[in-house]
């Protein structure tokens, strides 16, 4: 189908925000989903680019995207004008589930971050508590933090320590006066691998929203797979998100 | 403007059109049968099947390149048994032929899985992959040398009646001289063609970006190559030709046949476009009116 593109902004350098309305099927949108986005003309660039939808809205009927300029085809959408249209394919995949407890704990890194932020709205409406560990590499590469602390609690780390703590995200775990019920996280797999460690010391259960290279999008061509404890598993349908204690790292 | 008609027969398989998807592309059939239904295409190809699953590659499995993708799948499958119980029922239920695109290590393994597949009756087609680059053992032996090919289609053959297609790979010398094997053991039709084998480095790695180090090369960029093969098959021998490579549009399709084939597969185009297939069959029809040719027939193998 196709998207217009209603804005877009330079969020953070390199890093872009953009709204995309038209016919979309937003009302069955999950937190963790995707979009699959052609880039270019289909010739030049024949694979589409995976991005999570960052946030919905189902009456205003647009959702938005934000993506780190990382190649070719991510520089090709950040020249996307407004009221250019977009084929977009999604919303694809399995998002995160939503958890019955109280409290949940939300770890992103860097471009991981995106889909928490959905995720972090549907569960402050449904009144549990969140606490979000943001990680970025460095303060000027900052988004969306103050949308994160809208909804509840927020810690933030960087690599070199401008803002917020030093280190990862996870090195912010450190800091938690009580922890949580339930995980959810998004980033780099060192980081997802870390987390992973520190749940599984704690007794805790939650869900892993995993990244790898993609061309179907739909789990047709077995282009994407990550390993789990049940065998080789798609990350486009079968996934992205996953049970921390059986995706491997 | 005359009404064209695209229905043709494949070694005696009558289909509505002539586009079905290329193996591998196209999962089971099924992950594509929420765009459209199936029975809008020709037929329908299932990805490689071998007598045990196979897990595949380790990742990444995919790189994209100008014009063009590598994958190094692996020939991941669930296997025959769950094959025959969890995939190919339904596909058979959806009112298209079925092709089986059939892999294995050794000649015992494609003769079992091959007669496995007939006597499920869920089969209409066989479409032996003796051409994939990217698995160890097997696969692209099979595909490479004559010899071994002419032994390995006169051992199918006789645990099978149904038809049977070989998938022939460009990476030989002269791919006519096994067309020809393929043809005297027995082959009803020949499927050019597979990938090309090829590879992408990460500079930043210093490594392959994929993990299997090389791959095979689909896409646009492989279209030339693939038509030339087709245009020598279709003189070298006199057995249905499917044409496979690098097609998108329903003028791609038109330039295979042309060149002699009387199908085409489509592969990468549905990842571009999930609605690829249904769109080719249109821009044939369009094109064919505009252009009154009435039917395949017509046009068939005009270049030559
Ligand atoms: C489920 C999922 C959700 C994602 N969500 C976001 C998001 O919200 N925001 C964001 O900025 N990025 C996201 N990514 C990563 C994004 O898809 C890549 O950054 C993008 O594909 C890079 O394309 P490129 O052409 O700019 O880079 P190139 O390096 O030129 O791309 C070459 C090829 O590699 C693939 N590729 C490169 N890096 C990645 C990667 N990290 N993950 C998957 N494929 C990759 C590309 O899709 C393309 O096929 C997500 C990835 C996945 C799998
Ligand atoms: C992801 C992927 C998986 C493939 N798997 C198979 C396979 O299982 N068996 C096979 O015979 N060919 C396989 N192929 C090759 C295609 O069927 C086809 O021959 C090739 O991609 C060229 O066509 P295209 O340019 O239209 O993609 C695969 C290709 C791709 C891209
Ligand atoms: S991208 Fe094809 S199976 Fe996931």
């Amino acid at each position: 189908m196709e998207l217009k593109v209603l804005s877009k902004n330079e969020v953070a350098t390199g890093v872009w925000e953009m709204t995309l309305g038209g016919d979309f099927s937003y009302e069955t949108v999950q937190p963790g989903q995707f979009i699959h986005v052609q880039v270019g003309d289909g010739i030049t660039h024949v694979l589409r680019r995976p991005i999570s939808i960052a946030d919905v809205s189902v009456s205003a009927g647009n959702l938005t995207i934000l993506f780190r300029m990382a190649g070719r085809g991510t520089r090709w959408l950040s020249q996307a004008r407004i009221g250019d249209n977009l084929s977009v394919m999604g919303p694809l995949g399995r998002g995160f589930p939503m958890t019955q407890a109280k409290t949940a704990l939300l770890v992103g890194g860097g471009i991981g971050i995106p889909p928490l932020y959905l995720l972090a709205r549907r569960l402050a409406e449904q009144g549990k508590a969140v606490t979000t560990l943001l990680g970025w590499a460095s303060a000027e590469d900052r988004f969306w933090l103050p949308a994160f602390e809208r909804l509840g609690h927020v810690e933030i780390s960087t690599e070199d320590g401008s803002l917020g703590m030093r280190g990862t995200a996870v090195d912010a775990l450190a800091v938690l006066e009580n922890l949580p019920d339930t995980i959810y996280a998004c980033g780099p797999r060192p980081m997802l691998a870390a987390l992973k460690r520190w749940a599984l010391r704690h007794g805790k259960r939650g869900w892993f929203s995993m990244e790898e290279r993609m061309a179907c999008g739909v789990g047709a061509c077995g282009g994407c797979v990550c390993r789990t404890e049940g065998g080789m598993e798609t990350v486009c349908s079968d996934g992205p998100v996953f049970a921390l204690d059986e995706v491997m790292l | 403007m005359r009404a064209a008609n695209l229905a043709v027969q494949c070694a005696g398989v009558p289909m509505r059109n002539p586009v079905m998807p290329a193996s591998g592309c196209f999962g089971w059939g099924r992950e594509y049968s929420r765009y459209y239904p199936l029975r809008t295409l020709g037929s329908v190809v299932a990805k490689a099947v071998t007598k045990e699953a196979r897990p595949g590659n380790d990742t990444p499995r995919i790189a994209e390149t100008p014009g063009g993708m590598l994958n190094a799948i692996g020939l991941a499958n669930p296997g025959l048994e769950r094959v025959l119980a969890d995939e190919l029922p339904w596909l058979a239920g959806q009112d298209v032929p079925v092709w089986v695109n059939v892999a294995g290590s050794d000649e015992e393994e494609y003769c079992m899985v091959a007669a496995a597949i007939d006597a499920s009756g869920m089969a209409d087609v066989l479409e032996l992959n003796v051409s994939c680059p990217n698995v160890k053992r097997g696969g692209l032996a099979f595909g490479t040398e004559p010899s071994i090919l002419k032994g390995l289609v006169t051992a199918v053959r006789r645990v099978t009646d149904l038809p049977l297609f070989v998938k022939l790979t460009p990476n030989v010398t002269d791919a006519g001289v096994l067309a020809e094997a393929a043809v005297a053991a027995g082959a009803d039709g020949l499927t050019a063609m597979n990938t090309l084998r090829g590879m992408a480095i990460d500079l930043d790695r210093r490594c392959p970006v994929l993990a299997n180090g090389q791959g095979g090369l689909s896409g646009p960029a492989v279209k030339p190559v693939a038509l030339a093969m087709v245009y020598q098959l279709a003189r070298t021998v006199d057995v249905p030709i499917i044409g496979c490579g690098g097609i998108q549009s329903g003028t791609d399709a038109v330039e295979f046949i042309m060149a002699g084939a009387d199908a085409v597969q489509v592969g990468t185009a549905n990842f571009t476009d999930p609605y690829a297939m249904p769109r080719i069959i249109a821009e044939m029809q369009t094109w064919m009116e505009r252009s009154g040719a009435a039917s395949i027939a017509e046009i068939k193998g005009a270049v030559h």
